[in-house]
């Protein structure tokens, strides 16, 4: 295709708006479950998915929902258009990166939040191996939660 | 991001996110976490840093989100952790956190600068092709 300044400026004005009705529907869907969360917090909700049962405070499933609403909202936009998938699934595609963008990627959160401990306790913080049974553990299960979905949006 | 990025320099299209994605979690923050009003301005003056740094993952990276992803799960696991350890924090432990998450981002950012450029460019013809 030819790139004139009319293409430019018709694709410009057709994202933005994409863009914006995004942003609207999101902020809208996110920060309605958030306050219903707060009604009524501690009613727990019992799911049964063939034998397995799972039971999860209010508080926590609408939170938990709020959190998935970017990646949520993306998948139905495109839907919706009848746009492909492919350009978002691509991007989980293994990146071509150094080693050290990975090891940053990993590392340095962790270091964060233990600088936040020693600067909590006074220097006098000290770490325990079950914490690092306790973070692999974590990390697992958030491995399909809020970040997946909202770097999804 | 791509959607800025026809519009805007990467460094605006990243402030703008930035802003977008802290007022995002203001309502998480305040009404579902309960913080204080001096921790709501340290976490989303951390979410604002956090996305810069996770922008310039995503743009080193030739726009792909798996290092984005690696680093907010692994920030969500550390934080976790942390609040299970010391359920209440003082201000100043937060404030060094936020200050070194923010000397990170900014370096972060100019140490990719050139690669982040020509990330914003390649971003612009593949959406305009």
């Amino acid at each position: 295709m030819k790139v004139t300044d009319e293409v430019i400026t018709n694709t410009t004005r057709r994202w933005d708006r994409a863009a914006t009705t995004y942003c609207a529907i999101t902020f809208l869907f996110s920060w309605s479950a958030w306050v219903l969360a707060t009604k009524e917090p501690d009613a727990v909700l019992s799911i049964a998915i063939l034998s397995l049962n799972v039971t999860v405070t209010r508080h926590h499933a609408l939170a938990l929902i709020g959190n998935l609403a970017p990646g949520i909202v993306t998948i139905l936009m495109l839907l919706v258009t009848r746009k492909s998938l492919r350009p978002l699934l691509v991007q989980l595609r293994f990146p071509r990166c150094s080693k050290f963008l990975f090891l940053f990627s990993i590392a340095v959160p962790v270091a964060l939040n233990f600088l936040l401990l020693v600067a909590e306790d006074g220097m006098r913080f000290e770490a325990d191996k079950t914490y690092v049974v306790l973070f692999l553990n974590t990390f697992a299960l958030n491995l399909f939660l809020g970040p997946l979905w909202e770097e999804f949006g | 991001m791509p959607a800025l990025l026809r519009t805007h320099s990467a460094t605006s299209a990243v402030a703008a996110i930035s802003l977008i994605w802290g007022i995002w979690h203001s309502v998480l923050y305040v009404l579902v976490l309960r913080v204080s009003l001096f921790s709501f301005a340290m976490n989303f003056a951390g979410i604002v840093a956090l996305s810069v740094v996770l922008a310039t993952l995503y743009m080193v990276s030739d726009q792909n989100l798996i290092l984005p992803i690696l680093f907010h799960i692994s920030w969500n696991t550390g934080l976790s952790l942390v609040n299970r350890i010391e359920p209440t924090l003082h201000a100043h432990s937060l404030i060094v956190q936020t200050l070194v998450l923010w000397v990170i981002a900014v370096m972060l950012w100019f140490f990719y600068r050139e690669e982040i450029q020509a990330a914003a460019a390649r971003s612009l013809e593949r959406t305009l092709s």
